[in-house]
């Protein structure tokens, strides 16, 4: 189905120029790229598949799972990333016995390419997350939590900006609220920015100034709420935005999507906001094709309109 | 042959405008959340590698068995036999706890927020491992002076979520509100002083109680309400003690 739209697409865009002929072994590979995006949340220490009598969880999930099929993925499509959304810590012994060690440990062998920071992370206080940080290979990347006057200082970067063959994707995280749902002195002196305000900065910096061509957002915020009208939300977010294409999200584990939600932001575009559920249970999967094309062929630019 | 057209198509136009810097354009995706299974793919045996070794001393620990149980108990509102039953260990444990440490007060009301007991206890032996399961999070014991005022507000937010873990306490639910509350079974008075032992995770204004955050004193003894437990049901094996609850009424409706 996809698919069709894709082709269809690109002939209606190249539609109007009809001279030249050129042979077809002439169109290199790299006219069009595919960024495969893979992600997880809340992944709470389950660092093996899940046990136990209910259906839904046993013998399901495993980061040993995980690692194999994002292996296989980068093999097909080496411009394979694998993010995830925050909430690593707390939910196993495997958390209560060797805190935020193994979990790091495991998911930097699993290849994790960018985290963001949940409202778990700050279980054991923000020593709790400096002790076992070395251990993770990738960033962790929060645009929101001011640590600049804690000891988490200068320890998670605001956007990450990956270059695969020249597609420029930058990343930005949000986390949620910490006042009500994180003891003060787990926090301590962290300031909560606001998301909002924080990721139209972020999206016009990267996508305006750093000329990214795909803008994600790993967001704790939580995909959505019900009936909770004043919180925000990753569905709320997007009203607010222009430039984002992608927001990864977690926290509200209640949420089990089988798809991606489709919105529509400030701006008319689409969106695609997700969450794997939780506990490694799903793995996201979403697969941007990108069309190599010069800048005055901006009508190329078909945005998906799924007829 | 479409094909064909179309890339010639294609391949014209990078070419016509093959002059001006070249950049992408994102033009579909494809999206698909995958279940992860085993019918997914195989175990990464280099992770399994990684946490074998943390696993076998895990393992070792969270087998023992420190209790048993004459029945299985589960958490509902407003009152039940696991809600009951920890709030009751908890107030337990906090007068002991209390004895120990030479504090001149002994702890009259007890609370354990409902959504931070995370499973039941089962029926038969209970291993350190349920325990874990129960209570994954690293809370601490402390307690609180509040005024009677304070414990008003408190089991006011108690009765408006339709009732909770709480121990030492009796009342009614009456349109959302606490009413005819009894403490230690005498009637709340609101210009008494109290002292309550809870957890800090709600003693620093978590599951909203903003109104613990008021306290008049807060003494946190640094010891893990899942290590209270655990020791609670060592201690009672240790007795040749079988563990038992009930619901007894300490939260109902009018």
């Amino acid at each position: 189905m996809n698919r069709r739209i894709f082709l269809r697409n690109i002939s209606a865009g190249t539609l109007g120029i009809s001279f030249g002929i050129f042979p077809k072994g002439l169109l290199a590979n790299n006219d069009f790229v595919t960024i495969t995006i893979l992600h997880t949340n809340d992944l709470h220490c389950h660092i093996e598949p899940f046990t136990g009598s209910d259906e839904k969880y046993n013998g399901k999930g495993g980061m040993a799972r995980i690692s194999e099929f994002v292996k296989e993925q980068k093999k097909k499509n080496p411009n394979t990333f694998l993010f995830d959304a925050g909430d690593m810590f707390q939910g196993t012994p495997y958390f209560n016995y060797f805190k935020g060690e193994l979990i790091l440990k495991v998911m930097s062998q699993a290849g994790y390419d960018a985290g963001t920071i949940g409202n778990h992370e700050f279980d054991n206080g923000l020593e709790g997350i400096l002790e076992p940080l070395p251990n993770a290979t990738f960033p962790i990347i929060c645009s929101n939590y001011d640590f600049s006057d804690t000891i988490l200082a200068g320890k998670f970067p605001r956007f990450k900006i990956f270059d695969r063959d020249g597609i420029k994707i930058g990343v930005y995280g949000l986390g949620i609220e910490l006042e009500g749902l994180v003891g003060k002195q787990n926090y301590g002196n962290t300031k909560f920015l606001d998301p909002v305000k924080v990721a139209v900065e972020m999206e016009q910096f990267l996508k305006q100034e750093q000329k990214c061509d795909l803008v994600v957002c790993l967001s704790h915020l939580g995909v959505m709420y019900e009936g909770e009208d004043d919180k925000i939300c990753d569905t709320k977010l997007v009203e607010y935005t222009s430039m984002t294409d992608l927001i990864l999200g977690g926290h509200n584990h209640s949420i089990y999507l089988e798809e991606p939600i489709v919105k529509r932001n400030k701006m008319g575009n689409e969106v695609i906001i997700n969450q794997a559920w939780w506990g490694g249970l799903v793995i996201g999967k979403i697969d941007f094709v990108f069309e190599r094309s010069s800048k005055k062929k901006k009508a190329i630019f078909t945005n998906n309109q799924d007829t | 042959m479409q094909q064909t057209i179309t890339y010639t198509l294609l391949i014209t136009c990078v070419l016509l405008l093959g002059s001006c810097k070249t950049h992408y354009s994102k033009v579909s995706y494809e999206t698909e959340n995958l279940t992860v299974s085993e019918s997914l793919n195989s175990l990464d045996n280099e992770v399994v590698q990684l946490y074998l070794p943390y696993k076998n001393i895990l393992e070792k620990d969270m087998n023992r068995v420190i209790s048993v149980s004459n029945i299985e108990m589960e958490k509902d509102k407003p009152e039940s036999i696991l809600t009951n039953f920890l709030a009751d260990l908890l107030i337990e444990e906090g007068k002991k706890e209390a004895i120990l440490e030479g504090l001149d007060f002994q702890p009259e009301i007890s609370f354990y927020n409902y959504f931070g007991i995370l499973s039941n206890i089962p029926e038969g032996k209970i291993t350190v491992e349920n325990i874990f399961e129960l209570m994954p999070f690293e809370n601490e014991m402390v307690f609180l002076q509040l005024t009677g005022e304070q414990i008003k507000i408190f089991l006011d937010i108690v009765a408006s979520s339709g009732g909770d873990s709480v121990g030492g306490v009796r009342f009614k639910i009456s349109e959302g509100k606490a009413e005819r509350i009894l403490v230690a079974g005498k009637p709340l008075n609101l210009n008494e002083k109290y002292w309550l032992v809870t957890n800090d995770y709600v003693a620093n204004g978590g599951s909203s109680m903003q109104v613990f955050t008021q306290r008049l004193k807060m003494i946190n003894t640094h010891k893990k309400i899942r290590n209270v437990i655990i020791k609670h049901l060592e201690d009672k094996q240790e007795i040749g003690e079988k563990l038992t609850a009930k619901t007894d009424g300490r939260i109902s409706y009018e």
